[in-house]
């Protein structure tokens, strides 16, 4: 298994955006079906590739199935279903690995990008037309020199069910 | 603090917690039925912990919430008034253990405007519910618990150290990991020699496992642990009760992993609660009963194969099976048909299903209907069960089997449609092909599958169609194998592909979105570096609808405590269907009669046999193979009356231990079962008996001896009373020798006693010695063994039974009764019996 490890440690813990004091706060960029997003940085833990996905049956259709990662089982969460897009073929794609509530788990991402430096008052309202689905896995949207940066709900990626969804 | 006081503090809070979340959970969801269940389920333990622990400020507040939660549950509606009020009582139950966290003990004060409240919400929300008001049982003010001595137990031994848990659990990951990156290492050296590499390779290896034992072992700890909480829980029910209760631990040194520990404590409490209250009867009863007025609870831990296993026995008065039958059918759980055809010890089991208590009256320590069902689900999660067993009047047991570690465990890892999975080997009895003889054992029936497994029909779960992996295309020519699953509430098989290998497993739990699916019990890493899911035998078994599947378990319905017996049979052919058998004792000839020796009489065929007219029963039509040279004749019949039955022909005699594992759905059959690896059908020779000689019972009317015939086997009790009624004897069956004492104390009128001798329980010889020195029974007792040596006559002549008959020594058993017999008239015999029932009564 090929793994990139992360030449920056976090050492910001991300918190949610503070709406009156601004400050800034780094993210960590993935590409999903063309379209780029962001990760809280002090969640990511690692990037691998994934060699072999053991798929997990009567799982919802964006569990990918279980890696193991250094030991670890975790459980592989496709971005791409999360957000409406067809699945790719990729045999052995790209994943972060992510902590969340004490587990460890590996977002199914096409590529990966930078590490974002980015201001709280760069923070927009989630811009019309955005899908449901994208609007339900996205807890802000900052606006960038490169373009719109949503960023990636992590407890909605891993957790949530979708009747839960149509509730919110 | 008092070390008890600590934990439940602990405990509570997380629950508490736990309570207002789903609370407000089951606020938006009224349909989410577990969500309230939790919340009642929660809140019962709080009220139940704070009774044995002298908390009556907490327990009379949490007794009025818990009315509350429960009426909710009932109507399953929680209109927002309520839950507000809900919550406060929560608020003030956090508050009164956040001071009881600080002092010690309780704050003074009492909550009655909280329970007037609470009890009022709870009256205005009941319906039609009928029950009675659960208010608290007394205002007495009770003196706060501040400080007691906190029971030490014996086995504390100051030569060790506190670990926290934490990194035990952090040692034990580490080592798992070590175990598997060893075993990828050992499998990358396989594929080359290299002596440089291969012996510090060994000695790595070693260590390892080692290493991993030694991990193993400090997580195991005594049970005492658990069991040191027991003699104040059963002093305070004894004094909450008014009962006396004597407490009898033995076994505190065993040890278990200490996951385990924690699993076992609730069961522990609530089995002893019931114990206590259900179980134990008051001293007056007991005196009454000629029992000591002192109830004594035993319980006994120890390891038995790989198992640990509690047993908690009682004096009490026993599980009375008719009360459970009534409302288990009360309830809607079994029908009544059903009820009446299990055996008491099945219907024991319903006390544990969900939803069931046979309390009549709402008590503080149990009778709200739940406890013993969350005990055995509880149980059974953790790959453990749960059995009981009962005698009237005497006590009931319960007996708790729990693996000895959750973290490593054997597994049987198998294929289905090319993936791997692991199946806790706790669970699995044994691995069958689905082809036997060149035939599937599959059958399809309803839209489900099933198996045919010794005679028995075994439910099926296609793993393939469960997982929806793929269709299995035909499932007559599907070969694979059935794997064979016991879990605490069903047996079912289970269909896959292949068995790849047993492993022993590190589990490791899975995701909550995994685990909320029910099939998986966990994932693992295999020696290959490969990851598997662990499937869920119980979640499987819900998931398919089998929870209640008592009907496929084909080990346990004839289980013989007491060694196998070989029956010769003799295999015969009559006609196109299944093979038939019956016992070779019954059979005294077998002749070949050629189709014109048969002549027609009145009520059918009989032949020429011994210069006397013998009848004779075609078991199969005649005028269908005219061109038959001859057919096979077994002539059977007692007592110079003989009979023909005429069958296409012999196939051979077995000698094999005999389980008629299905009821025969006709009159002729008496049941079905696996002989030499064919279906085979015995045959009812009572029923061709009345066909042949409808006579034979009525003409000897005018001197009928009765006989209690007395065999736990029901084979035995089918093949002997047929040959019993046609030798002229009105037959009283009992089905062991403690239903055949209470047949004869209630003065039934029998001539003779004809018993087994080797029965579970109670055996011939202690049944003989009960009828003659309890009871004073005068009747001949005659004994049937398998093997008949002059040890055991005398053994039996010792307890006064007259003579001993091999069991299949038809022409014995009959000579034995009519010398038996001879001696003097019935009806003096019956003269003399109906005197003492006058007497008696």
């Amino acid at each position: 298994m090929t793994r990139v490890e992360l030449s920056r440690r976090p050492t910001l813990v991300s918190t949610p955006p503070a709406r009156r004091t601004s400050a800034v706060e780094q993210f960590f960029t993935v590409v999903v079906a063309h379209e780029r997003m962001g990760l809280p940085i002090g969640c990511v833990r690692t990037v691998f590739r994934a060699q072999s996905i053991v798929p997990a049956p009567l799982a919802p259709p964006w569990v990918r199935g279980l890696i193991n990662l250094r030991g670890h089982v975790v459980t592989a969460i496709s971005l791409r279903a999360r957000l409406g897009a067809a699945e790719s073929d990729e045999e052995n794609p790209l994943a972060i690995g992510v902590e969340l509530a004490g587990d460890t788990f590996a977002l199914i991402v096409d590529a990966v990008g930078d590490v974002m430096e980015i201001s709280t008052d760069d923070s927009i309202g989630t811009p019309a037309g955005m899908s449901p689905m994208a609007r339900r896995m996205t807890t802000c949207v900052y606006l960038t020199a490169s373009g719109i940066l949503p960023i990636i709900d992590l407890h909605a990626a891993v957790f949530q069910s979708p009747e839960r969804m149509g509730e919110i | 603090m008092d070390e008890l006081l600590q934990d439940f503090l602990a405990e509570s809070a997380e629950n508490i917690d736990a309570c207002a979340s789903q609370l407000v959970a089951f606020e938006s969801d009224p349909s989410n039925a577990d969500a309230i269940g939790d919340i009642f389920r929660l809140m019962h333990t709080i009220k139940g912990t704070c009774g044995f622990l002298d908390l009556p400020r907490l327990e009379r507040l949490t007794h009025a919430a818990e009315s509350l939660i429960g009426r909710v549950r009932d109507e399953g509606i929680a209109a927002p008034h309520v839950v507000t009020l809900i919550l406060e009582a929560i608020d003030s139950v956090q508050t009164i253990l956040g001071h009881i966290q600080a002092d010690g003990a309780e704050p003074d004060g009492v909550d009655s405007g909280l329970i007037a409240r609470l009890e009022a919400a709870a009256d205005r929300t009941q319906s039609a519910v009928q029950e009675a008001p659960a208010a608290p049982s007394s205002n007495d003010p009770q003196a706060p618990l501040a400080s007691r001595p906190t029971p030490r137990a014996a086995y504390q031994d100051a030569a060790s150290i506190r670990v926290s848990v934490d990194s035990l659990e952090r040692i034990m990951r580490l080592v798992s990991e070590l175990v598997l990156t060893r075993n990828q290492l050992l499998d990358a050296a396989s594929r080359r020699t290299d002596a440089l590499i291969d012996s510090p390779l060994q000695r790595l290896s070693a260590l390892t496992s080692d290493l991993q034992d030694g991990v193993m072992r400090a997580r195991m700890q005594p049970i005492g642990r658990v069991f040191s909480k027991l003699p104040r829980l059963v002093r305070d029910l004894g004094a909450e009760l008014g009962k006396s209760i004597h407490l009898a631990i033995e076994g505190e040194d065993t040890e278990l992993d200490r996951q385990l520990i924690d699993v076992l404590g609730d069961p522990l409490t609530h089995i002893i609660r019931n114990c206590a209250d259900h179980g134990l009867e008051s001293a007056g009863q007991r005196v009454a009963a000629g029992k000591p007025a002192t109830g004594s609870i035993h319980v006994r831990a120890w390891h038995e194969a790989g198992s640990l296993i509690v047993e908690v026995r009682d004096d009490g008065r026993g599980l009375d099976a008719d009360k459970i039958r009534s409302v288990a059918l009360q309830r809607g759980i079994a029908g009544s048909e059903e009820l009446a055809a299990m055996k008491d010890a099945d219907v024991f089991r319903f006390i544990l299903a969900p939803g069931f208590s046979t309390a009549t009256s709402v008590t503080n320590i149990s009778g709200r209907g739940i406890g013993l069902d969350v005990v055995a689900s509880n149980v059974a999660r953790v790959g453990g069960s749960i059995d009981l067993a009962s005698t009237r009047g005497e006590g009931a047991r319960f007996t708790i089997k729990l693996p000895l570690t959750l973290a490593i465990a054997p597994a049987l890892v198998v294929r289905c449609c090319g993936q791997r999975f692991a199946l806790p080997q706790q669970a699995v009895v044994e691995a069958i092909s689905t082809h036997q003889n060149g035939a599937s054992r599959l059958t399809r029936a309803g839209g489900a599958l099933f198996a045919q497994l010794r005679g028995a029909i075994l439910p099926i779960v296609d793993l393939r169609a469960l997982l929806g992996l793929e269709a299995l295309e035909d499932w007559a020519t599907f070969k694979g194998l059935i794997v064979l699953m016991r879990t605490g509430l069903a047996s079912y098989g289970l269909l896959i592909d292949e068995v790849d290998d047993v492993q022993e497993i590190v589990v490791k739990p899975t995701d909550k979105t995994l685990a909320s699916i029910g099939a998986y019990a966990g994932s693992t890493i295999l020696g290959d570096g490969a990851v598997v899911l662990i499937l869920d035998p119980l979640g499987i078994a819900g998931l398919s609808g089998l929870q209640n599947a008592e009907s496929g378990q084909p080990e346990t319905r004839r289980a013989t405590a007491h060694g196998p017996v070989n029956t010769s049979l003799l295999l015969f052919r009559a006609g196109d269907g299944p093979q038939k058998a019956l016992p070779l004792s019954l059979v005294s000839r077998i002749v070949m009669a050629k189709p014109d020796a048969l002549v027609r009489i009145e009520s059918g065929l009989a032949l020429n046999y011994c210069d006397k007219l013998m009848p004779v029963v075609p078991l199969v039509d005649i005028t269908c193979e005219p061109e038959r040279p001859e057919w096979a004749i077994l002539v059977v019949g007692v007592s110079g009356e003989p009979m023909g039955l005429l069958v296409s022909s012999i196939v051979d005699m077995v000698s094999e231990r005999l389980e008629i594992d299905v009821a025969g759905a006709s009159s002729q059959v008496l049941g079905s079962c696996l002989l030499r690896g064919e279906a085979t059908e015995v045959i009812d020779l009572a029923y061709y008996m009345e066909l042949a000689r409808p006579n034979a019972f009525q003409r000897r009317h005018s001197r009928k001896f009765a006989i209690l015939l007395v065999d736990d086997r029901e084979f035995f009790r089918e093949m002997l009373r047929p040959v019993l009624a046609a030798a002229g004897y009105d037959v009283i069956v009992a089905q062991n020798a403690r239903a055949a004492y209470a047949i004869a104390r209630e003065g039934a009128v029998f001539d003779l006693v004809l018993t087994d001798i080797e029965m579970p329980d109670m055996d011939g010889y202690a049944l003989a010695a009960a009828l003659r020195e309890d009871l004073r029974l005068q009747v001949p007792i005659i004994g049937m063994d398998s093997y008949v040596g002059a040890g055991v006559t005398q053994t039996a002549r010792a307890v006064g039974i007259g003579a001993v008959v091999g069991k299949f020594d038809r022409r014995g058993l009959i000579a034995a009764l009519d010398s038996a017999l001879q001696e003097r008239p019935f009806r003096e015999l019956a003269l003399e019996q109906r005197v003492r029932k006058e007497i008696a009564a």
